[in-house]
């Protein structure tokens, strides 16, 4: 790239103008200081690189306008660019305008410029008076490391950076430094850490506590166990202690009651109950048998007075009959004075009757009851026939004179009369004349027909019924006949009553009619008469024919009774004397004087059967009497019958008393038996007792007794030492110190109450610390839980880890950097420097004359060094200051050759030489001639005889 | 009593887990951070009681390390006592940080508190006034690393209304995380729960809202990889229905905020900017706040390289200790564009091209090289971390530009 003009608009001191260059060879810009070249300068980079806005308005001309100019460049490939930049036109960037009007940005240009940026530019393509000024700031050993990166890079950054990371990193970590932040957070960290170990041990600490505890209340809880046990075991030995003294009392007791006394239960009491119970016994056994004794001898004496049985019951049978003999001999005498009475009576009675009877006939005839009927019936049967025959006289008298009568009637009423004949032309005619009216008519005629049957019955009924009530002596009968009547009776009255309601209907035809009429009603009137007249004679006819069957029968009757009479006769033959109306009462006369003659005989009968019952009587007391040696006298029977008594009472006596005592006897006998087996009983049970106590009798029994009762006594003595001791001991303690199976050693126990009295002491020290221990583990363990302090520490050992982090990361940074500093620049060297150095021997040889034909690199200290012709190598700070500046000088040409190889950019310098004397001048203008044929030179300096000796191309003045 | 049922869904509590801070804390602040898990557990505490849930779920990860700290230990405890005060039951599993074959102390949870005790998958029934309400299916990491599909071991008992499903993964997809119990989201839509509650991976997210498929997130964010707020979640089911709401447990969040800065001239406008960023996080909470300084000025790095970055933060900071909430910058990240153009400078055969190429061939054995004198060190290797690629290439890259900016650096600092 070869700049050919720059136009400034406006840049620092320059507004509006434009600068030409030549394209070959050296362009010098000739000026005093302060003429704007340093200014120039600048814009040309700023129109190459750019600048950031500060810059840019740091160069905004004073006189106004705005920042901005343009170059025309010639570009090996695109040919001429107009490039150009303005402040305020897109934030200063580049505006690239090709030859064909293509117009391209700021990607252009940096494309052009092959990735060149100002700074590798001031590095390489521009060298100032100003750095050789500061080359000499430097000392001897910087120099030669400064000109070793002048020689790499055209400039001493490198090394400044290398220095500045080196720096950055040191002051960070040191391996092995105390001063670095790192080393010193390390040691904090560190720090945090062993505090944070030892916290966490102490949480760690908390399961072991935990365990602890568990441990800890196990054995607390088997010492409260055992310092109970041991209390216990103690108040034990204790009350052991105190029962000593009754144990040896039980021991001594208990050899004693060991041996066995035989002796039945309760044996005293039992054996005074036996004996109690034997001795009344014995003698309500004796006192009975004593009461028997004298009732046995009582007893005989009675029987020996006592009757003989047969005797004894005569007596009782006469002493029985006595009342019986005296009855008997009053009703005797009375007896005796009523038959005297009756035979009277019925002497009386006879001779009343006088119908020739005897007293003694009386009872050879039977009256039996129906007798009496049957005489009467028989005195009224002969009245009724009696009568019964005036009555049909009577009759027969009536029927006669009532014939005598109808007759007569009858013949006068045939005399009045009409014929049959005229009474049927009469007839004829009214029938003619009325043959409607003739039915009615006749039905009532029919009617009063009717009414007249029923009168005739009624009376008809009337009469038979009152005959055959009063004559036949049937009233039932003859009473339903005459009801009958009457209701017919009753009847024919309603009707006629009836038929009187109708009127009759005679309708008057005319006088003949009428005279027929009255003469044919007379005629019917005349002939019923007759009729009727005929009938009643009729009847009387019958009448009388009755009447003469009846007498037949009233005769026939009147034989029957008559033969019935007879027949009675004969059998009481007495009736023959006394009137059939008489009958009757006879028979009550008989039968009274019958009843009488039979209770004579009776009464008769009933005076011998009682003589004979006294004549008995008397014998029998005779007869005892006899057999008693009585002195038999003819005393009063009744004086006999009380002696008879007395004697009687006097058997019965004896009698019951034997009876009692014999009763007495027997009952006292089974008393006895009783007794006695009561005894056997109690006897049998004292012998047990004897037996149980193994004696025979009660003497031994006794004795035994007296031996059972003293062990007794002590067995009493013994238990209430039981007692006693069971009162201090309980049942376990009796057991575990076996306290009744030997005895006691009072020392013994005394030792071993002392000893369970240290052993419990010790457990409850023992207890007692552990509680202690257990209470500090609780304490331990809340305060764990509560705490915050490992976690404190753990979150601070955190967070100081993590700036250590962040500090470690910056060191790496830097550590990174400077070691890819190194690297590269190892890589770099190896790749140019030898190129570089080559090539600045050669200037450095040509600018020193040939003194110095060769530079090198020190193996060991990446120095640069410089070999002298006479074979001498020299370090840098060796060299005289001009030396040093033509050193770095063809360092700096032999580096822009090999780096702008690539890329032909303008070389810019700016009084560079300025200390160089004329020969070096004259050789270093060759140099840079020769360089010109590759690079546009645009050389400033303020020496304006310069380009003369240069002689360049072109040459411009700046005032 | 409604159908419904109510509960909290917690994971990943991290009980007295450690925290990844840039910079030196003062002790208060120190003190806070490591409250921070705890207060989040006990903020999960009051609000399971404040919203009368019937029970809590913690799914996994209660505690931070194999080596589950004592004091975390009891603090659980404590809450778990309080909650049964309450009558609130817990369901507690065990996941890949806190895996039941792992030293833990013997302490022991109250009756309401129930353990999946195992790495079979079991059902524990709620029950609440003598009635089986829901069955919960779990299982606890027996040890480190389970890499079974567990997934397939849930199997619903049925019976009372609810099944919920406990599960400490990684979904398959997920490739940020180590692979724990891994599953697909179809899995578990095939096992027919009414909720999923899942725990491992930090950050909350809602893999399906039909049956829901939840990730609760942990409680507590404890570096500034795990920012924002951090809680739990209260669900209501209620015949096929749900509720879900977040619930925040956090004591304080890691936030970023990004700053662009405009010219810089002197490094007192840090304190401007600074205290700017700051008030761009949140003033409702405590947070540990990482700014992000976007430049163009070229001269922060300048600044943090010299320090004077650092001092201006521990100015700003040194306000926060008062407040109640407080904003504490731990980081100050710069973004800056550089001044040169690294596939530009390679292009020459000057030094910086050869540099920046020969730092592209720096492989890792290289580097472990150079750190070697770190790293290898007795003392501070059993304090460090080992830095993965991703943070070495960090380091490469960061060294790569502070060699070229002080290599180009221009006349000025000359």
């Amino acid at each position: 790239m070869k700049i050919k003009e720059a136009t400034i608009y406006g840049f620092g001191k320059w507004k509006d103008t434009s600068f030409s260059f030549s394209t070959e060879g050296i362009t010098t810009i000739a000026g005093k200081n302060e003429a704007g070249k340093s200014t120039l300068q600048q814009f040309l980079l700023f129109m190459l690189f750019g600048l950031p806005p500060k810059q840019r308005a740091f160069y905004k001309p004073k006189t106004g306008g705005a920042v901005g100019g343009r170059l025309l460049i010639e570009l090996p490939s695109s040919g001429t660019v107009l490039l150009e930049r303005m402040d305020d036109v897109n934030n200063g960037s580049a505006t690239c305008t090709l030859e064909n009007g293509e117009e391209y940005g700021e990607a252009f240009l940096q494309e052009c410029l092959k990735g060149t940026d100002r700074e590798v530019f001031r590095s390489i393509f521009s060298f100032t008076a100003e750095d050789l000024l500061e080359l000499r700031r430097l000392d001897g050993y910087e120099l030669g490391e400064v000109l070793l990166n002048i020689g790499l890079t055209g400039s001493n950054h490198i090394y400044e950076t290398e220095k500045w990371l080196e720096r950055n990193a040191n002051e960070r970590f040191r391996p092995k430094g105390r001063k670095p932040s790192i080393n010193k957070q390390l040691d904090q960290v560190e720090q945090l850490a062993k505090q944070r170990s030892s916290k966490e041990a102490e949480v760690q600490s908390y399961e072991t506590l935990k365990e602890q505890k568990v441990v800890l209340e196990e054995r607390i809880r088997q010492s409260s166990d055992q310092v109970k046990k041991l209390h216990r075991e103690q108040f034990q030995y204790e009350k052991l202690e105190k029962a000593v003294p009754l144990l040896t009392e039980y021991h001594q007791r208990k050899k004693v009651v060991q041996d066995k006394v035989a002796f039945p239960e309760n044996g005293r009491e039992r054996y005074h109950q036996v004996k109690e119970a034997i001795l009344p016994l014995e003698s309500e056994g004796q006192f009975l048998q004593q009461s028997l004794n004298d009732l046995n001898v009582q007893m005989a004496d009675i029987e020996a007075e006592l009757a003989d049985e047969r005797l004894y019951e005569a007596a009782q049978n006469l002493i029985n009959h006595q009342s019986d003999f005296q009855q008997t001999s009053s009703e005797l005498t009375s007896l005796e004075k009523r038959m005297t009475r009756l035979q009277e009576q019925l002497q009386e009675d006879m001779r009343y009757m006088d119908v020739g009877l005897e007293r003694e006939e009386l009872t050879s005839h039977a009256f039996p009851f129906y007798l009496e009927e049957t005489w009467r019936a028989l005195k009224d049967e002969s009245r009724e026939l009696q009568a019964e025959e005036e009555k049909v006289t009577e009759e027969r008298k009536r029927i006669y004179t009532e014939q005598q009568q109808l007759s007569d009637e009858k013949d006068a009423l045939e005399a009045d009369m009409i014929s049959e004949e005229e009474a049927e032309t009469l007839a004829r005619n009214l029938d003619q004349v009325m043959t409607k009216n003739g039915r009615r008519s006749k039905a009532s005629d029919d009617k009063s027909t009717h009414k007249k049957n029923f009168t005739t019955a009624f009376f008809a009924l009337m009469v038979v019924g009152w005959v055959v009530h009063s004559v036949l002596n049937v009233p039932l009968f003859g009473w339903l006949l005459i009801i009958a009547g009457l209701g017919i009776g009753i009847y024919t009255v309603l009707l006629h009553l009836r038929n009187r309601n109708q009127p009759e209907e005679v309708p008057a035809v005319d006088e003949n009619w009428e005279e027929w009429r009255q003469d044919l009603q007379r005629y019917e009137r005349q002939r019923n008469e007759k009729e009727h007249l005929d009938e009643q004679i009729r009847r009387l006819n019958q009448d009388e024919l009755q009447l003469d069957e009846k007498r037949r029968q009233v005769i026939q009757k009147g034989h029957r009774l008559e033969a019935r009479l007879q027949e009675q006769e004969r059998i009481f033959p007495f009736l023959t004397h006394v009137s059939i109306d008489h009958w009757d009462k006879l028979f009550h006369l008989v039968t009274q004087a019958q009843q009488k003659q039979l209770e004579w005989e009776q009464l008769t009968k009933e005076h011998d059967d009682k003589l004979m019952f006294i004549t008995q009587k008397k014998n029998k007391i005779k007869e005892f009497y006899e057999f008693n040696n009585w002195e038999v006298e003819e005393e009063q029977t009744s004086k006999s019958f009380d002696r008879v008594r007395k004697w009687n009472e006097h058997q019965n006596e004896l009698r019951s008393l034997l009876k009692r005592l014999l009763k007495q006897e027997e009952q006292e006998r089974l008393k006895l038996k009783e007794i006695r087996i009561r005894l056997e009983t109690i006897a049998k049970e004292r012998q047990s007792l004897f037996e149980k106590a193994g004696v025979s009798n009660e003497e031994e029994f006794y004795q035994q007794l007296a031996i059972y009762e003293k062990q007794q006594t002590e067995k009493k003595a013994l238990k209430d030492v039981v007692r006693q001791l069971e009162g201090i001991l309980s049942e376990d303690e009796q057991g575990l110190f076996r306290i009744w199976d030997e005895s006691i050693d009072e020392t013994k126990v005394k030792v071993s109450k002392e000893e369970a009295q240290q052993s419990r002491e010790k457990v409850e020290q023992e207890l007692l610390s552990n509680q202690q221990q257990l209470a500090d583990i609780h304490h331990s363990l809340s305060k764990l839980e509560t705490s915050d302090d490992y976690s404190r520490s753990l979150h601070h050992l955190q967070s100081k880890r993590n700036e250590l982090e962040e500090e470690a990361r910056e060191w790496a940074v830097y550590q990174v950097a400077l070691q890819l500093l190194h690297q590269t620049k190892a890589e770099y060297k190896e790749s140019y420097l030898p190129q570089v150095m080559e090539k600045a021997s050669h200037y450095f040889a040509r600018l020193t004359e040939g003194h110095y034909n060769q530079i090198l690199l020190s193996t060991a200290d990446d120095q640069i060094l410089v070999k002298h012709k006479d074979r001498n190598q020299y370090r840098v700070n060796e060299l005289s200051r001009g030396t040093k500046d033509q050193l770095y000088v063809s360092l700096r040409l032999a580096l822009g050759q090999t780096m702008g190889a690539s890329i032909s950019l303008p070389f810019i310098i700016d009084d560079a030489f300025v200390h160089f004397d004329e020969e070096r001048l004259e050789e270093t203008f060759s140099i840079l001639k020769e360089i010109s044929k590759d690079h546009q030179i645009i050389f400033f300096t303020w020496r304006q005889d310069l380009h003369q000796m240069m002689a360049s191309t072109s040459i411009q003045y700046l005032s | 009593m409604s159908d419904s049922i109510r509960f909290l869904h917690s994971a990943d509590l991290h009980l007295d887990s450690l925290f990844k801070n840039k910079r030196h804390l003062p002790e208060e602040l120190l003190e806070q951070l490591r409250e921070g898990t705890f207060g989040a557990f006990d903020q999960l505490v009051e609000k399971a009681i404040q919203y009368k849930v019937d029970f809590v779920l913690i799914v996994g990860d209660l505690f931070d390390e194999e080596l589950r700290s004592l004091r975390a230990q009891v603090h659980l405890r404590n809450g778990f006592e309080r909650l049964s005060r309450y009558d609130i039951q817990v369901f507690v599993s065990y996941g890949n940080h806190d895996y039941i074959n792992g030293t833990h102390y013997s302490i022991e949870y109250p009756p309401n508190v129930h353990v999946f005790h195992h790495e079979d998958v079991e059902c524990i029934p709620f029950v609440q006034d003598d009635k089986v309400r829901a069955h919960i299916y779990g299982f606890s990491y027996e040890k480190k690393h389970v890499t079974e599909r567990k997934v397939d071991e849930f199997r619903k008992i049925e019976g009372p209304q609810y099944h919920i499903a406990m599960l400490h993964g990684s979904i398959v997809t997920n490739t940020d995380h180590d692979v724990y119990a891994p599953f697909q989201l179809n899995e578990l839509h095939e096992k027919n729960m009414d909720y999923w509650a899942l725990g491992h991976i930090h950050k909350r997210e809602v893999l399906s809202e039909d049956p829901p498929v939840v990730y609760a997130g942990n409680v507590q964010g404890r570096s500034r990889n795990e920012q924002g707020d951090r809680g739990g979640y209260l669900v209501e089911l209620e015949e096929g229905r749900s509720r879900l709401t977040f619930l925040p447990f956090h004591q304080f969040t890691f936030e970023t905020v990004e700053y662009r800065v405009g010219a810089l001239d002197d490094p007192g406008d840090l304190e401007v900017i600074l205290n700017q960023a700051k008030s761009k996080a949140a003033r409702d909470k405590s947070v540990m706040l990482t700014v992000e300084m976007l430049s163009d000025s070229g001269v922060l790095h300048k600044w943090k390289a010299s320090g004077l970055l650092d001092e201006w933060i521990s100015i700003v900071n040194a306000d926060e200790r008062e407040n109640d909430n407080w904003v504490w910058i731990d980081q100050v990240r710069i973004t800056e564009r550089p001044q040169w153009d690294e596939e530009e400078l390679k292009k020459g055969h000057h030094f910086t091209g050869a540099l920046l190429k020969e730092a592209d061939k720096i492989d890792a054995e290289t580097l472990e090289d150079w750190l070697a004198p770190l790293r290898h060190h007795r003392k501070l290797s059993r304090h460090l971390e080992n830095w993965t690629e991703k943070e070495q290439a960090e380091i490469l890259r960061e060294a790569k530009r502070i060699t070229i900016d002080k290599l180009l650096a221009n006349e000025e600092s000359l």
